[in-house]
């Protein structure tokens, strides 16, 4: 099979829940239009919204400038590779302490499930602070089923 | 996201359809907290309609765990897509409330201890 050309969707906007919403109903259907199978799209958009939504709360606590937001998409013919970006305060969500998933339910804490999600579900994930901004890369390859 | 209230062998269910996500979340756990007082043996929540959960969804079902907890009354789940499934599964969800097949299985939960 011919490899295909990279197919890209940019975004961005204010570091909000309102933005991020906004930003999750556009990829969702370009991921979907464009080849990704729907469970691996449904993986990728909850990713993004356990990521994104984390930005939000973490940039909106920032005195200062309102922080941006910046997400890239790029579906490949093997793969989906999100860079994720933003100028807020810097934060790592790779370096959250794993959840105990197998915790009776008055020892359960919400907090880290969401980026337990998205180290399951996502074949890389990486965080960089550079130039002021949070970096954060996600691929998930599209051979696996 | 939409969620209907139904009452099937005594047993209160909440049939959603939709998305629980960071955007609808709040508006499922007012569902799921007004439920809690009405309901008896076991609240019921069918998710055949629902194709998509995150944290802010997952969320509800353990601050709905813990309230019918002290009560003696349960919570179970029934009918997941597979996505959803598979979210509650990589959560540890399904170790925390019974996620079953159907409502049969979900109504038979109330008499199991």
């Amino acid at each position: 099979m011919a490899a295909l050309d990279a197919i890209t969707c940019a975004l961005a906007g204010p570091a909000g829940l309102d933005e991020v919403f906004r930003q999750l109903e556009v990829l969702e259907p370009f991921f979907t239009d464009n080849g990704v199978p729907s469970v691996m799209a449904g993986k990728l958009v909850l990713a993004l919204e356990e990521l994104l939504t984390n930005t939000a709360t973490h940039g909106a606590a920032q005195s200062g400038a309102a922080p941006r937001l910046w997400v890239e998409a790029v579906i490949t013919d093997g793969a989906v590779h999100v860079e994720i970006a933003d100028d807020g305060v810097a934060f790592d969500p790779t370096a959250h302490p794993e959840p105990d998933v197998m915790a009776e339910a008055d020892d359960r804490a919400v907090g880290g499930l969401g980026v337990h999600l998205v180290r399951s579900f996502m074949d890389e994930f990486s965080y960089e602070r550079r130039d002021g901004r949070n970096i954060v890369r996600l691929t998930m390859h599209l051979s696996a089923p | 996201m939409e969620v209907g209230e139904q009452t099937e062998e005594g047993c209160l269910v909440l049939a959603v359809a939709g998305r629980i996500d960071g955007k609808t979340a709040p508006q499922f756990e007012k569902a799921v907290l007004d439920a809690i007082p009405r309901s008896s043996g076991v609240l019921i929540v069918d998710c055949a309609r629902v194709d998509f959960i995150s944290s802010a969804g997952l969320r509800v079902f353990l601050l709905a765990v813990k309230r019918l907890k002290p009560t003696g009354r349960k919570l179970a789940v029934c009918a997941l897509q597979p996505l959803v499934k598979e979210i509650f599964d990589t959560a540890g969800f399904t170790n925390l409330l019974p996620v079953v097949p159907d409502r049969g299985s979900a109504l038979a939960v109330a008499t199991r201890r």
